[in-house]
């Protein structure tokens, strides 16, 4: 267990006593010499202002300036944050979400949705071009409230009010941006989704979203609320027959894809059918794809973390796996061994897997900083299995290694003959 | 360029406000409300593990001062935006070794006294007499040692870290780091043989 001597120490850390340093530091902090891109200039007027607790923040910018936001990064950890774009537009962005903002200026607003999901309640601007761009899927705003969810292989759209044009691009070999084309233009309206495939992270592009025309042909709407939409749309641009297949739905995500579902402001979410041994449709797109063969350890690595974060359990064990089989030596394989013990134990029901994996993050990582968590949980692991003796062995080898370690008063219980063989 | 509206932001570390990593990517950008918002929020973490090992309250305030100016002017070498917290920490602990080393030096050079501390400052009311006791022990002899030690035991002593953390901090390998704590904890239990690491009847490996 660690040490709880620091919080005995006494300290005066009172408002009054950290206020009289600031005064000392502000003078001696240098502003950064070279320009930066979303330092305002020349008559740019912007306006920040943090929101206590809501993590809300406000931007505000004159007609032709660019925002204090340009080439930044929005991202949240467990915390939701709200963002004005002035002029009435809105993002609320969900825990684990990172938008990068490619551009934000009067005239245009480009964000890149890199994970997790981003709500944009967008006023409609005349001349104004608002887009969100994620996995190659661009959502554009004519005026409405959307929503833009990054799954594992799946890029969703569900519009709330007004309507968004989504455009899927499609590569082309050689993977140069230049020669995306855009195939089919779908429109969706208040109360409709669209789920579709997301182009390989290989494909996309690393430079900044070039300019697209204003103004596209509408694309005749579907049939029937659950028809596949296939086809074309025709416009100044050419374009050709859309390979892709989404799904539409005027039903919510949730209700169409709770594996993958998000759930008000929480962004993508497990349902209950995450634990139990049915597969989420998705798992296959990540486990079987041939990014899992193609990917290196860094990509695998991102790919089970977002497989995760989106609830496709089977998938991010099976990129887990696919790192260990792969690149057993590479740096990475102790903790993705680690990651492994811990979704099979705490998430698949698969104890014996997770001895495994535990064992190998042990014996892969011995000098890691997770390896008294390793020891530890391999103890739960077996004793999970109802595997006594090695319950036992495990819980020695623990408490030698760690005597004053954050486990050691809960070993005491473990193991012993109240444990019932599963 | 116009002022900035600014509210402070809530020192909370628990997620609520902008991330870390937008903090100092605002802050980079020469965003002073940014610059500040990085000290109120980790204000209290700075100034406490200053004081934890450098205790004497005019010594913390101005390490803790240093290393905001330090950390705040050089914030394009953080590699990970998010990770600011732990940066700002090895800040601290390594600023400090430097200053102790420092203040060695002029000790045996006879141009500084010898600065013990205040052993009836240091504990806290509220303290359980376990933690009393071992806090004083280990504090009256802090002054004793050679600088690395002395941080490498608070570390690992006070703050509680593992051995991988404390070797972080210190920027040091792990086997320094167990050396460092091996000769400090043959010297505490020298000093005072009370002061030995509860639970355990042998040196640190």
């Amino acid at each position: 267990m660690k040490s709880e001597l620091s919080k005995y120490v006494a300290l005066d850390l009172s408002s009054a006593r950290v206020a009289r340093l600031w005064p000392q530091i502000e003078p001696r902090v240098r502003l950064p010499r070279r320009h930066r891109p979303w330092l305002m200039r020349g008559a740019l007027v912007g306006a920040l202002a943090l929101g206590v607790g809501a993590g809300a923040l406000v931007v505000r910018s004159q007609s032709g300036a660019e925002s204090v936001f340009q080439n930044a990064v929005l991202e949240t950890q467990s915390d939701r944050l709200s963002v004005n774009l002035g002029e009435g537009s809105n993002l609320e962005l969900s825990a684990e979400t990172r938008v990068s903002v490619r551009e934000s200026a009067a005239h245009a607003v480009r964000l890149r949705l890199e994970r997790g999901s981003v709500v944009c309640d967008v006023s409609h601007l005349p001349g104004r071009h608002f887009s969100v761009e994620a996995s190659g899927v661009e959502v554009r705003v004519v005026g409405t409230r959307f929503r833009v969810t990054q799954a594992p292989g799946r890029v969703q759209v569900a519009v709330e009010r007004g309507a968004v044009e989504v455009r899927p691009h499609q590569s082309k070999a050689g993977n140069e941006y230049d020669s995306l084309k855009e195939t089919t233009v779908h429109r969706i309206s208040a109360g409709e989704s669209l789920e579709l495939p997301a182009l390989p992270s290989t494909v996309l592009p690393s430079t900044a979203l070039p300019s697209t025309p204003n103004g596209t042909a509408p694309l005749a709407r579907p049939t029937s609320s659950n028809s596949v939409v296939t086809g074309s749309v025709v416009n100044d641009s050419a374009v050709s027959k859309s390979a892709v297949e989404p799904r539409r739905s005027g039903n919510s995500l949730a209700e169409r894809t709770p594996h993958l579902a998000s759930r008000g402001n929480e962004g993508p979410q497990t349902s209950g059918s995450a634990r139990s041994s049915e597969q989420p449709a998705a798992a296959e797109s990540v486990s079987t794809s041939s990014n899992l063969q193609r990917a290196g350890a860094a990509e695998l690595l991102e790919i089970a973390n977002a497989a995760r974060r989106g609830g496709d359990l089977v998938g991010a064990a099976r990129a887990y796996e696919a790192l260990l089989s792969r690149f057993p030596a590479d740096a990475r394989s102790g903790l993705a061994a680690f990651e492994l013990g811990r979704l099979r134990l705490d998430r698949l029901g698969n104890p014996r897997g997770a001895v495994q994996a535990f064992e190998r993050a042990i014996a892969l990582a011995p000098g890691a900083g997770f390896r008294e968590d390793a020891m530890a949980r391999l103890v739960d692991a077996y004793s999970a299995l109802g595997a006594v003796e090695r319950c036992k062995a495990a819980r020695k080898s623990y408490l030698n290694s760690y005597p004053n370690g954050v486990r050691a008063t809960a070993m005491a219980v473990k193991c012993g003959s109240a444990d019932q063989p599963k | 360029m116009t002022n900035l509206a600014f509210k402070p932001v809530s020192p909370s570390k628990s997620g609520s406000g902008p991330t870390d990593a937008a903090l100092v990517i605002a802050a980079r950008g020469g965003e002073a409300w940014a610059q500040q918002a990085l000290f109120e929020r980790y204000a209290r973490l700075v100034l406490g593990l200053s004081h934890r090992i450098l205790p004497h309250p005019a010594d913390a305030e101005d390490l803790a001062q240093d290393v905001f100016v330090h950390a705040l002017n050089r914030l394009d070498s953080l590699q990970n935006p998010q990770a600011f917290a732990s940066w700002i920490s090895s800040i601290v602990v390594r600023t400090a070794s430097k200053r102790l080393r420092t203040r060695r030096l002029l000790v045996r050079l006879g141009l500084r006294r010898d600065q013990p501390v205040d052993l009836e400052s240091i504990v806290a009311s509220g303290a359980p007499p376990e933690a009393a006791i071992e806090l004083r022990a280990v504090y009256s002899v802090l002054h004793r040692l050679p600088a690395q030690e002395r941080v490498a035991i608070v570390l690992r002593r006070v703050e509680g870290l593992e051995l991988t953390e404390v070797a972080e901090q210190m920027g040091l390998s792990l086997a320094t780091v167990k050396r460092r704590l091996a000769r400090a904890e043959a010297r505490l239990l020298k000093l005072r043989p009370e002061s030995a690491a509860p639970g355990v009847s042998r040196v640190m490996p």
